[in-house]
């Protein structure tokens, strides 16, 4: 079920009337509707991929309890790693085995080998790699003694299986959410006001902003090869704010349904496209999923580790497998290893460009700061030529016209007016998240406690224009770009 | 929460009214010329041409697919061809040809068979668009069903009228424009037109038939002739690809009309054509696919009118 269509309006309307008025007596009630509803709304287009997810949730349940119980370290160990192995053999079996049986293939293939190695016919368990990495830091947080394991496991599972974030994230820890899923929640006025209007800003930045740039970047995507090289600039700088209205849109919405659900959810995005550095873009963007692999992959391996060329060679082996789980393609590897790159030069930088800003008093200089911002973005958006293209080959073909001598002919792709258009939005969107950057999004204090009218009408015309965007598709909504990984 | 409940109700209220004013408001530039504008025309034909009249019902299918000319000079009667898109639905298409009909009309009503598979029937957006873009009299056609089907297009149409592009993009279609119909109500400006590729129609699943448009067909029957006309059922043209791939929805449709003793007029195999006689669906005839079908359509209408005098 898609957040953007009207089964899930109506889903959503039914939960949020039992939960405040059926089922508000205790938390055990709260937190079986959440249950029964996250359930429904994981099963909603597959029942067959619920058993799946519900044995794996109970799994990981007994593991915490288990390795809480035993007093023996060996012990303890062992149910971590069968836990790990267990959830990372489950994502690997179910989302990459295919990928590996046809690159063995390929690669038997070109050694002259007559491979005939079928693919297998699995149904990826939607949300995978997200519940996945909920569930292994839960384990191994526990296994490091951070917090006792859950005992209530209408709780657990309900932490798990919590429907706004359960397809695409954010992945909250369970510190962060278990402690809420204990207490009965109390119906807060501001937090369901504010997570009205997080879910109208997500709204617009998925239905309008990501939705009308989407057939302009497939279409040039499409067709790199017949298009000059300033109409893949186009297309490269097209899908960065796809990608990120698409996704930070999907987040917005997430967080904001939680809060009408009395649920603080963690912050996934902070204005990652006003980073003045690469180290700082990846700071602020996909903040949950970031900070999941420095804590569980990157310093584990860094461990006590003083030398820098480690360091540094474990931040791009961090950066390859966040690549890796985010999608089934060398692509990925590429884009991840491109990443590891770029934030291990930037990081390794920063000190000298310090220094340099301090000696030339650049800190608070604007032409510096936006020239720092769109260098960023312009690094960014390169890098996502690789995330968005559906293969290698296409990625090089992609790169290798990007530099070709069209870069100064006119742009020849289909749809130049309606780029034009597109900026009418997409320009105010990046004023008004520029405005609200210290906030928690674009436009929690935009206009509060100004003229209501001035604030009424911007609500309405954001709804409104989001409305028209969606029903241009006829009902059929488009899925967000992270719901395949 | 009684304070977020009123706001929301306020919320959803002003939204509302939007939707309402961009109802209300005249039609975009961009689709002043649509293919729905050319019911007006249609309208005033039933309205005033003289007898002896032949009015043809149905969808783009009987547009694209009949020279009334050529009915005209064969049959001496004056040709009405009514149809302008299929997904108007049956139930609109009868209704509306309903409140024209004259003592001797002879009515020809062409369904084609994914009426009797899917629920356009019940409400479409080009429905709405009839209804608020070419003009308002006909809501009285609407039924309930319908108007609750037709909600989901609202803000689409409604919210269109505010789209800066309607304005901006005027481009008249060559093809599908209010312009691409003749005197009587044919789509002719294809004719000799290069054909467009196209796919043809994938199988029809006989597990979606609904029998209750048969039953507003047999009612419409029932008041025609009541009022003086009758009304013959024919086949829809359709490319022998996709009749094949749905041959046994045909047959299906076919037998219910037989089985409910309404009057049909030759078969579906009658009305399947070559590939290359179609033009960009497997609907629409060309030129050459036009004249043979009308010719088809004049045999079964001389049998059959020749068997009733």
């Amino acid at each position: 079920m898609i957040f953007t269509t009207i089964n899930f309006v109506f889903f959503f309307a039914v939960v949020f009337c039992l939960y405040w008025f059926v089922f508000n007596r205790n938390t055990m009630l709260q937190n079986l509707l959440l249950l029964g509803a996250s359930y429904f709304f994981y099963s909603f287009a597959n029942l067959k991929i619920l058993p799946i997810f519900v044995i794996t949730s109970l799994v990981f349940y007994w593991l915490g309890i288990v390795i809480s119980k035993s007093r023996n370290k060996r012990n303890r160990f062992l149910y971590e790693l069968a836990g790990i192995l267990f959830g990372l053999g489950a994502l690997l079996y179910f989302k990459y085995s295919n990928f590996f049986i046809s690159s063995f293939s390929e690669l038997l293939e070109t050694m002259g080998f007559n491979a005939n190695l079928h693919t297998l016919k699995i149904i990826v368990p939607l949300g995978i790699s997200f519940y996945t990495f909920r569930l292994l830091s839960y384990i191994i947080d526990i296994y490091r003694g951070k917090y006792e394991p859950a005992r209530d496991i209408v709780g657990f599972l309900t932490y798990v299986a919590f429907f706004p974030c359960i397809l695409s994230g954010p992945i909250d820890r369970p510190d962060a959410m278990l402690p809420q899923l204990a207490k009965k929640r109390v119906f807060d006025y501001q937090l369901a006001v504010s997570g009205m209007r997080q879910i109208l800003w997500g709204l617009f930045k998925k239905a309008v902003i990501a939705d009308f740039c989407n057939p302009l970047v497939n279409n040039i995507f499409n067709n790199y090869g017949s298009l000059t090289a300033s109409s893949l600039v186009i297309g490269a700088v097209l899908y960065a704010i796809e990608l990120y209205s698409d996704f930070s849109g999907y987040t917005d919405m997430a967080v904001g349904i939680g809060k009408l659900l009395g649920f603080r959810i963690a912050k996934n995005f902070n204005y990652p496209y006003f980073a003045t550095s690469f180290a700082d873009y990846w700071k602020r963007n996909h903040i949950s999923l970031t900070t999941w692999f420095m804590d569980y992959i990157y310093y584990p391996l860094v461990d006590k580790s003083d030398k820098l060329w480690y360091w540094n060679l474990c931040m791009i082996i961090t950066f390859i497998l966040s690549g890796f789980w985010h999608g089934v393609g060398w692509n990925f590897v590429l884009w991840g290893l491109y990443q590891g790159i770029f934030i291990v030069i930037s990081m390794n930088i920063q000190k000298s460009r310090k220094r340099f800003e301090k000696k030339h008093n650049l800190k608070n200089n604007a032409v510096y700061q936006w020239f720092a911002i769109l260098l960023t973005f312009a690094i960014v958006s390169f890098g996502l030529i690789f995330f968005r293209a559906d293969s290698l080959q296409t990625s090089f073909g992609y790169i290798a016209r990007l530099f070709s001598s069209s870069l100064l002919s006119p742009p020849n792709y289909m749809g130049k007016l309606e780029t034009l258009l597109l900026l009418i939005f997409i320009i105010p969107m990046f004023i008004v998240e520029w405005k609200g950057r210290n906030d928690d999004f674009g436009i929690e204090k935009l206009f509060v406690g100004k003229n209501v009218i001035l604030r009424w009408s911007f609500y309405c015309v954001l709804f409104l224009t989001a409305l028209y965007s969606l029903s241009l598709s006829d009902g059929a909504a488009k899925e967000f770009i992270y719901f395949k990984f | 929460m009684k304070k977020f409940f009123t706001k929301i109700f306020i919320f959803s209220g002003i939204v509302v009214i939007v939707l309402i004013a961009g109802l209300l408001l005249p039609a975009t530039p961009k689709v002043s010329h649509s293919i729905l504008f050319a019911s007006l025309h249609k309208d005033s034909l039933l309205l005033y041409e003289r007898e002896p009249r032949l009015i043809l019902v149905g969808g783009s299918n009987l547009s694209f697919g009949i020279n009334s000319q050529m009915l005209k000079d064969s049959l001496q009667m004056n040709p009405i061809n009514t149809s302008v898109i299929g997904t108007l639905g049956i139930e609109y298409m009868l209704k509306n040809t309903q409140q024209y009909i004259k003592k001797g009309d002879i009515i020809v009503f062409v369904p084609e068979y994914p009426y009797f598979f899917n629920q356009d029937n019940q409400g479409s957006v080009e429905l709405l668009r009839t209804l608020f873009d070419v003009g308002m009299p006909k809501y009285k056609l609407i039924s309930p069903i319908q108007y609750c089907r037709m909600l989901q297009y609202v803000p689409k149409l409604a919210l269109s009228r505010f789209d800066l592009m309607e304005y901006i993009r005027v481009q008249e279609d060559e093809i599908y424009s209010v312009n691409s119909f003749n005197y009587y109500g044919d789509t002719y400006t294809h004719w000799g037109k290069e054909r467009v590729k196209f796919d043809a129609w994938p199988h029809i699943n006989l597990k979606d038939y609904n029998p209750a448009f048969i039953e507003s067909i047999i009612d419409f029957c029932k008041t025609a002739e009541a009022k003086g006309a009758t009304v013959f059922i024919s086949f829809p043209a359709e490319q022998d690809l996709s009749y094949y791939a749905s041959e046994d929805a045909a047959k299906m449709v076919a037998m219910a009309f037989y089985d409910s003793g309404l009057k049909v007029i030759g078969t579906p195999e009658r009305y399947v054509f070559p590939d290359s006689m179609m033009f960009n669906t497997p609907y629409h005839l060309n030129k050459q696919g036009v004249d043979l079908r009308t010719e088809r359509l004049i045999e079964d209408l001389r049998e059959t009118l020749g068997k009733s005098n």
